[in-house]
């Protein structure tokens, strides 16, 4: 047991050290980790990560090492999990920001910051681009071509879902009082029961 | 606005007391128990909270944080906790914002995944999922427009978000951290250009 404890955590340790770029970009790692190298989980089990990681909050990484750890080992096992694959963020992240702090008025940190600023806002518009893409539009089967798309397209959108995201994002940005996110999501994911119970 | 914005040359840490640990345990821990939809849905609630809730740092530097989150190892939101934390208090700043983060969803996942079959298949959480995510749609769209206000400040840098936006919308594989730091590259180069102009 104390054996299998330690191997989660450096696994997962391993993970957390080499995986650049977080999310979805971390699963196919630790899928290689934990069903191809270790055999802890099925290919299923690995599918349902995914889905359960859309339902719970937090980030997926985690999610996935908790799931793995608990299947494995129970709690002490998924603590360990969790703890192996952020404890190189934290070493790493805490002495970068350090160093950023230290170094800001220096010509190189202004110099890359001054470049990388910008590009992560492009980046994050990127990924609200396709999560907008992926939340709102859900083709039966994708088009082939141009036309077949613009003749599918208002079949394909989710309206309702789409009317709900235009009143949060009116509720979060528009007007003097801001509704804060929390209060916002909490609606929305009523909301959508709502609409459930309405057979919308 | 609170009193603890600072002017560019006052120090860069507050005291840290134990109330202000709690606090970014507490705050931390409320991001990480509505990020749904992975950690880049975690940055409006950050830029909520941190920027405009409680002026810890200004929207320009959270900006930098999250760049570099994005280009070192491990989970994006864990990294940019652990930088956001390092700023507020220190080392100790650090492991509260780590362990906020990371608990609500290592606790989640544990309950969940002693019954994850029937969590997944519940209609009515699947109902609910339904209006959070269409909430995150409207949280991202409304984090673009806060990172452009400081960030999108010259022409150099609308061109590197288009150039980064383009990139990650047409060719997918191409990681997020090399973009950043080919934009990074870029602005240290124009940087010292401007540099070198100013002596001569």
């Amino acid at each position: 047991m104390a054996s299998l404890l330690f191997s989660l955590f450096i696994t997962f340790c391993k993970i957390g050290l080499f995986t650049i770029g977080g999310g979805y970009a971390m699963l196919p790692f630790i899928q290689r980790e934990v069903l191809a190298v270790h055999g802890w989980l099925s290919a299923a089990e690995i599918a349902d990560i995914v889905a359960i990681s859309q339902m719970t909050p937090g980030p997926i990484a985690i999610n996935a090492a908790t799931f793995t750890g608990m299947k494995v080992a129970g709690v002490a096992g998924a603590c360990l999990s969790t703890l192996g694959v952020v404890l190189p963020s934290l070493v790493i992240a805490s002495l970068v920001a350090r160093a950023l702090l230290a170094f800001q008025r220096s010509d190189v940190v202004k110099g890359v910051l001054m470049g990388m600023k910008p590009a992560v806002t492009g980046l994050i518009a990127a990924a609200a681009l396709g999560i907008l893409v992926q939340t709102l539009y859900l083709p039966a089967v994708l088009p082939a071509s141009v036309s077949a798309f613009l003749a599918s397209f208002a079949a394909s959108v989710d309206w309702p879902a789409a009317a709900l995201a235009a009143a949060a994002y009116a509720a979060l940005s528009l007007g003097k009082k801001r509704v804060h996110p929390i209060a916002t999501i909490l609606a929305c994911g009523a909301a959508g029961i709502a609409l459930y119970y309405m057979g919308v | 606005m609170s009193q603890t914005r600072r002017a560019a040359d006052a120090p860069l840490r507050q005291p840290v007391s134990p109330a202000l640990l709690a606090r970014l345990f507490l705050v931390t821990f409320r991001i990480g128990a509505f990020t749904f939809g992975g950690g880049y849905a975690m940055i409006p609630l950050m830029q909520r909270e941190f920027v405009d809730n409680h002026g810890w740092i200004e929207k320009e530097e959270i900006a930098s944080f999250f760049a570099v989150a994005q280009s070192l190892p491990g989970v994006i939101a864990v990294n940019a906790s652990i930088m956001i934390g390092t700023r507020i208090a220190g080392f100790a700043g650090a492991v509260a914002a780590l362990l906020g983060v990371t608990l609500p969803s290592l606790i989640t996942l544990v309950l969940v995944s002693l019954a994850y079959k029937a969590f997944i298949a519940n209609p009515l959480v699947q109902a609910f999922m339904r209006g959070v995510r269409a909430c995150v749609v409207a949280l991202m769209a409304t984090a673009v427009p806060t990172l452009a206000v400081p960030t999108l400040t010259s022409r150099f840098a609308w061109a590197l978000a288009a150039g980064a936006l383009l990139v990650t919308l047409l060719a997918p594989q191409v990681h997020a951290a090399f973009v950043l730091l080919g934009a990074g590259c870029l602005g240290l180069f124009a940087h010292l250009l401007a540099r070198a102009k100013e002596a001569s």
